[in-house]
This record gives structure tokens, C-alpha cells and sequence, in this order.
């Protein structure tokens, strides 16, 4: 029972406030006192009264929310709201790979040509992909005849065309009608007319400074439910089409991430007349994004704004990659002078993709190409691949079995999902750092009655993969101050094959130095010294002239070495990883 | 107890009609008032109020039923709990349902006495399906 008060209370609004401030001002009055038992018809006013006012607030609510960037929740909204600020947001992708073609024609033409969206099919999961050139291919027979694009790119997608006749009495939309439409080979062209051969090509505008009222661009925006529009200029930003003009529209339709992982081709059955065709894969497909989601368009609006389609500073780099790339997980980018060495003039960038853990030289030129058109002139991106550090941990947990049912097996299982789920939340990203308490912690809570404690140590490997053929001069750069207990053995190697010996790498008991070394009836032999220096303190292993004949584990040599710091620190490319856990369990009673 | 001309509750009319002379809306009061609240009681149906779906009774889905002892009965415990849970005012005496088969209708008859009041009131409703 709320108190009389003639003044109406609007600041609630849900249902029974909103009814409950109408009786709290009829209170106040005399004539009317049935308000409070429902059956009475003044609470029948009330209802609809409170009713309607709720219906209204409800809906100013969510129209204010859709009103604003940071609360709106329909995507046409949301879109529109970035439009204001100047941001398109990422349309879907199709994957990108590159093939070897060989055409063997019967005669000896001077040239074959591959013309544009030539299909070549796949299939992956039961479905059907078709990749396509963008742009036509000529070879040319090489020095012994054969026809061969040793590296050519197939997009995935469809390609469709559309027309549009201009009309200013009856006003047309260039509307990109489907969903999932991949401009990013978008080509628009404009014929005179229907039957005019004059073709004219326009290009997207995305600087409108540079623009005059004869410049033959167009623009881009997204339009209701994830299709996209082209428009025109008016004639004073961007040429202005006239009545019988034939808008062209080339784009593909694609599958989105599908077509990632693609392996292999299928050739078509004829190019330029010839049907002896052969394909081979040069990287599998890659690259293919759904179009942004609203949290992304949500981040990267403003942010997009506030960089102004430049980068300049290392954030820049980061939110215009990541906005324009929705398969990176994560970027790291970092200045020439704080790169080591340093390198002036440069800007270094490290990439950790969504699936996989390197991206293809194709994509790393087509990321350079992309940030050259943004960037300050005298700056050359760098694409790196993430170098992962690798931590080790030997975890041996003591537990009490009177106090659990568990056997020890389960929970080494429970330990080793402890470390898995630690990976994921903390590390696996530029810049996470290992907490060597916390995760010592975080084993400890799997089952605290059953776990009275645990002895874990770390270590840190680097991973590479040496030439079997060519010696070669390796840094390997841990950048995490290595342990020197003065003693040999400090680091090392897993096994490979050196002078005809299985080998593996340690550093001397002194000296600062790399060694060649094999077990040899029970003792150690060293089968080349000085094989290379280490800096302990900077954490960096150099090996020169090393060739190793064969390496086991893939090719790959793991480099282990204890850090001085339990808390491993990652430095600009690097990221965090942990793998090669052992976990014991050891039964611990109270007596 | 209060006076026979004190005004203990007051309600509007629904039909919104002005008072002829006055041209201020009709006031109903004390017993009409609380009539005319039972009656709105018994005839609204349950999820018809918004944001009170329980709030409500069967009577109207019974229009649908074959008239019988059952029935009758259903109607009785429709009435009196929906009076009992939404209508502090009145202390219900008695409920009696009769069919009359010549008009088609169901006659009600609720008898019940107003809070502080002594004489009883009776409502005589005749129920009948127009569609």
C-alpha cells in the first residue's frame, strides 16, 4: 500500500509500477475509491491505462536502443548507425587458394589462355565448391614447351552478373540481391547504352578527397538483411549516370568458410579448346569469412572511425587487420625500433589465424598489399609467422586416496584438463603471459579434498625446422633468460642425425657454447663442439653452420631450456603455448 | 458500522454515460459498486487481464458444456474461488445455479453481505450464449 501522493510518478516502467503510481494518485483524490479491488471497473481503467503506458515505454525503449551504436540489436540498425561514421562492414568471403596448371594442347599455339571465372570444382564434406580465376591468364610455353601458370588463384564462389538500365524518372536500386555475395572482386562497369559498345570501368571510392564530379567511382554500402547496394555519384562527388546507362555488376556468391581446408581441383573440361589439363595444388584454400557480426561491426566502427582509414600507429595496424581479416584471431604488431634487431622504416606484424597456425605467403602478400594503400610511405609492412613458445610442464601431484574415490588415473585426467582449460583462457594470444602460480593453483583446484599438493617445474622449447641439405645459421630465440646451472645439459635437443651419428644439441658446462653430442655406451661423446653460442641472459641459442643430415619428430627439432622466471613472458610475435605435459600422480596418505 | 448514506466505495459506471444534469461521469457506490465488481469478476476469463493471467474464471468456458450436475457444480467453485481471492469486500453465503432450458440460459443466483454490513445482498444473473 503505497502512500497518497497527487503528483504522478513516472519513472517506472514496468506493468504493476506504472498501475501502482495511478493508485498512488488516486489516493489522493475522493471520489473514487474502487481502484484497489481488481474487479472493480476503475481497475479495468487502470489496466489499460497501465497497459498502454508500458506498451509505449517498451517501445521507446527499444526504438532509443536502436537508435545508437552501442545498444542497437537488429543488424539493418546497427549497420546503419556505422554507416554515419563512415564504416562498411566486411562482406562474406570465399577461401582463396592457388594452383599449378598444366594445359598439354595438341598443336603448338603461342599462347592458352585461361580465361576469367574459369571453373575449377572441389568438394569437401559432400559439398560441391566452385573456384574460379578472377582475371583471364595467358601462358606461354617455357623453355621446353610445356603450357604451365605454376601459381595461379582460384576464389570460391560463383560468379554472377547482374544489369541495371538507368533511369531518373523512375528511380533504380543496384541492389547485390543475395546473401553471402563476395565483393571482393566486385567489377562495375557502365555501358553508354544497350546497344553501345562503350564499356566504362569504375572503380570503389574510398577516398572521397580525391574525388571530382567526372570520376568514375562508385560506393559501397550494406543494405537490409546482409545484401549490399552500389550508388552513384551526383555529379559533383562521382560521375553521374544518365537515363539508358547499363550498370554491370560482377561478384561472386561464396560458402563462406567452406571452402577453407580445400585440397584438391578438378580441372574443367576444356581451357582456350584444349582438354589435356592437369592441377596440382600450391596452397589449400584459405581465407574464407562470414560477413562481420554485429559485436565486430559493434568494436570497429568507432574504432575505424577514429584511425580515419589510416594507419599510422601500431594500433592502427592492429584494428584495420583484424576489422578487414575475420579469419586472424589475433594480430600482433610491433615498430621496426622495437624490433631486435631493430630495423628502421619497417613495421613488423605477426599473425595468429583462426584455423591453423601460419597463414600462406599469398595471404601474407595480399595482407602487405592491403596495408600498403593506408599506410605512411616510407614505412614496408612485414608479415612474420607467429613464433609459438612452447611450455613444458612436468607436473607430479600428490594426493590423499582416503580421501577421494578417484583413482589416480582420473585424476591425471582432471590435471591434464585443468592445463588444457589454462591454455585456453590464459594463453594462446599476443602478449599472455604464463603465471607459474596460477597455474600451479589452478591444478591444485581440481580437487582440493583429494589433492594435498603438487611439484610442478617448467620448462620453455622453441621449435625449428633445420635444411638437411644447405648449412645454415639458426637464431633460435627463446626471449626468456635461460637457467645456467653450469652444468651441460642446461638445453637440450630432441634427437637428429649428425655425421652419421643420432645426435642431439646441449650447451657445454662452460664457455657459453652449443654442442653436437650422442650417447655412447652408457657415456656421452661429443660428435662436434662449439657448434654455436648461447646468450643465457637474453634467452637466444645460435647455431652456425649447422646441417643436419636427417631429423626425427617430422623434421622438427625441439629446443628445451629451464627459464630463470617461472612467469614466461611472450615478446611480440611470440605466443604462448603449452604442450608436452606430463603428469604423475602420486599417492600421499595421512598417517 | 457506517451510516446507510455514507460512501464507502465508488466506482464508476462502464458504459461511461454522463449524470444528465451534472454532466459528471455516474458514480455507482457501496452495494451497487460492489455488484457490479462481482459480476466483473465472474465474467473475465483467465489471461485476460494483461499481466494477471491468473486472475479470472471458468464460467464463460462452461457456456460450452452440457448442462449438468457436474457442471453446475464447476461453476459454483469457479465463482467462489474468484470471489474468495479477488473480492475482500464480501463474505459469500450462498451460490445456486439453475438451467432454464425455455430461454437457454443459466440462471445464478450469488447472495453474499458486504463487509460491516448486516442485510445480504443477492446478484441474479441470467447467462445465456449469444454467438
Amino acid at each position: 500500500m503505497g502512500i497518497a501522493n497527487s503528483t504522478l510518478s513516472v519513472s517506472d516502467l514496468g506493468f504493476e509500477n506504472i498501475k501502482e503510481s495511478f493508485k498512488t494518485f488516486l489516493r489522493a483524490q475522493t471520489k473514487f475509491n474502487d481502484y484497489d479491488f481488481e474487479g472493480s471497473n476503475m481497475s479495468l481503467l487502470l489496466d489499460l491505462l497501465a497497459y498502454n503506458t508500458h506498451y509505449n515505454t517498451y517501445y521507446t525503449n527499444m526504438v532509443a536502443n536502436e537508435m545508437y551504436l552501442d545498444t542497437a540489436l537488429i543488424r539493418n540498425n546497427l549497420v546503419s548507425r556505422a554507416k554515419e561514421i563512415g564504416y562498411l562492414p566486411s562482406w562474406s568471403k570465399g577461401a582463396v587458394a592457388n594452383v599449378s596448371v598444366t594445359v598439354v594442347p595438341t598443336t603448338s599455339p603461342n599462347t592458352v589462355t585461361i580465361s576469367s571465372d574459369t571453373t575449377f570444382s572441389s568438394s569437401i564434406d559432400d559439398l560441391t565448391l566452385t573456384f574460379s580465376n578472377v582475371n583471364d591468364v595467358v601462358i606461354t610455353p617455357n623453355s621446353s614447351g610445356g603450357y604451365i601458370e605454376s601459381n595461379m588463384q582460384l576464389v570460391e564462389g560463383l560468379p554472377l552478373t547482374h544489369k541495371y538500365t538507368v533511369s531518373t524518372s523512375n528511380a533504380v536500386d543496384y541492389l547485390i540481391p543475395n546473401e553471402n555475395a563476395d565483393l571482393t572482386n566486385l567489377t562495375v562497369t557502365v555501358q553508354e547504352s544497350a546497344a553501345s559498345s562503350n564499356v566504362q570501368s569504375y572503380s570503389y571510392a574510398n577516398d572521397i578527397t580525391e574525388l571530382s564530379g567526372t570520376s568514375k567511382i562508385y560506393f559501397l554500402e550494406e543494405d537490409n538483411d546482409k545484401k549490399y547496394r552500389v550508388y552513384f555519384g551526383d555529379g559533383v562527388i562521382g560521375r553521374e549516370l544518365t537515363d539508358g546507362n547499363v550498370v554491370i555488376l560482377k561478384y561472386r556468391v561464396c560458402n563462406t568458410t567452406k571452402g577453407n581446408g580445400v585440397r584438391t581441383f578438378s580441372p574443367p573440361t576444356s581451357i582456350d579448346g584444349h582438354s589435356a589439363i592437369t592441377v596440382s595444388t600450391v596452397s589449400v584454400g584459405s581465407g574464407g569469412q562470414v560477413e562481420e557480426s554485429l559485436e565486430s561491426i559493434r568494436q570497429n566502427a568507432p574504432l575505424s572511425y577514429e584511425r580515419q582509414n589510416r594507419a599510422v600507429t601500431v594500433k592502427d595496424y592492429e584494428r584495420r587487420i583484424i576489422a578487414d581479416n575475420q579469419d586472424f584471431a589475433a594480430v600482433s604488431v610491433w615498430g621496426g625500433d622495437d624490433n631486435d634487431p631493430q630495423v628502421f622504416g619497417k613495421v613488423y606484424i605477426a599473425v595468429k589465424p583462426k584455423v591453423g597456425t601460419v597463414i600462406s605467403d599469398n595471404r601474407k602478400a595480399a595482407l602487405i598489399s592491403s596495408l600498403q594503400k593506408i599506410n605512411v610511405l616510407s614505412i614496408d609492412p612485414e608479415v612474420q609467422d607467429v613464433a609459438y613458445l612452447y611450455v613444458i610442464p612436468t607436473v607430479e601431484v600428490n594426493y590423499n586416496p582416503d580421501r577421494t574415490t578417484k583413482s589416480g588415473a582420473a585424476i591425471e585426467a582432471q590435471v591434464r584438463t585443468a592445463i588444457s582449460d589454462y591454455q585456453t583462457n590464459n594463453l594462446n594470444d599476443f602478449g599472455k603471459v604464463f603465471r607459474y602460480s596460477q597455474f600451479i593453483k589452478d591444478i591444485d583446484a581440481v580437487d582440493t579434498t583429494a589433492i594435498i599438493g603438487n611439484e610442478t617445474t617448467v620448462k620453455m622449447q622453441k621449435r625449428f625446422t633445420p635444411s638437411t641439405t644447405t648449412s645454415t645459421t639458426y637464431v633460435v630465440k627463446f626471449n626468456n633468460a635461460i637457467k645456467d646451472n653450469g652444468n651441460a645439459g642446461d638445453i637440450v635437443s630432441t634427437t637428429f642425425t649428425y655425421e652419421g651419428y643420432s645426435s642431439y644439441l646441449r650447451d657445454a658446462a662452460s664457455n657459453n657454447i652449443m654442442q653436437v653430442v650422442r650417447t655412447s655406451g652408457g657415456s656421452v661423446a661429443i660428435v662436434a663442439d662449439a657448434i654455436g653460442t648461447i646468450d643465457y641472459a637474453a634467452g637466444t641459442v645460435t647455431l652456425n653452420s649447422f646441417l643436419p643430415t636427417a631429423v626425427d619428430n617430422s623434421g622438427v627439432i625441439k629446443l628445451s631450456a629451464e627459464p630463470v622466471n617461472k612467469d614466461i613472458t611472450p615478446v611480440r610475435d611470440q605466443i604462448l603455448l603449452i604442450d608436452d605435459t606430463t603428469v604423475t600422480t602420486t599417492e600421499d596418505r595421512e598417517v | 458500522m457506517p451510516r446507510p448514506d455514507e460512501t464507502i466505495f465508488s466506482d464508476f459506471t462502464l458504459n461511461l454515460t454522463p449524470h444528465p444534469v451534472s454532466r459528471d461521469l455516474v458514480i455507482e457506490t457501496n452495494e451497487y459498486a460492489v455488484k457490479r465488481a462481482v459480476k466483473n469478476l465472474i465474467f473475465t476469463e483467465f489471461y485476460e487481464r494483461p499481466y494477471n493471467p491468473l486472475l479470472g474464471s471458468n464460467v464463460k468456458k462452461s457456456f460450452f458444456e452440457p448442462f449438468t450436475n457436474v457442471t453446475a457444480s464447476d461453476i459454483e467453485y469457479s465463482i467462489r474461488e474468484i470471489l474468495n481471492n479477488y473480492e475482500p469486500r464480501i463474505e459469500l453465503l450462498e451460490i445456486k445455479t439453475g438451467d432454464d432450458r425455455e430461454r437457454n440460459g443459466l440462471n445464478i443466483m450469488i447472495t453474499f453481505r458486504i463487509n460491516n454490513q448486516v442485510r445480504p445482498v443477492m446478484l441474479d444473473l441470467f447467462i445465456e450464449r449469444v454467438r
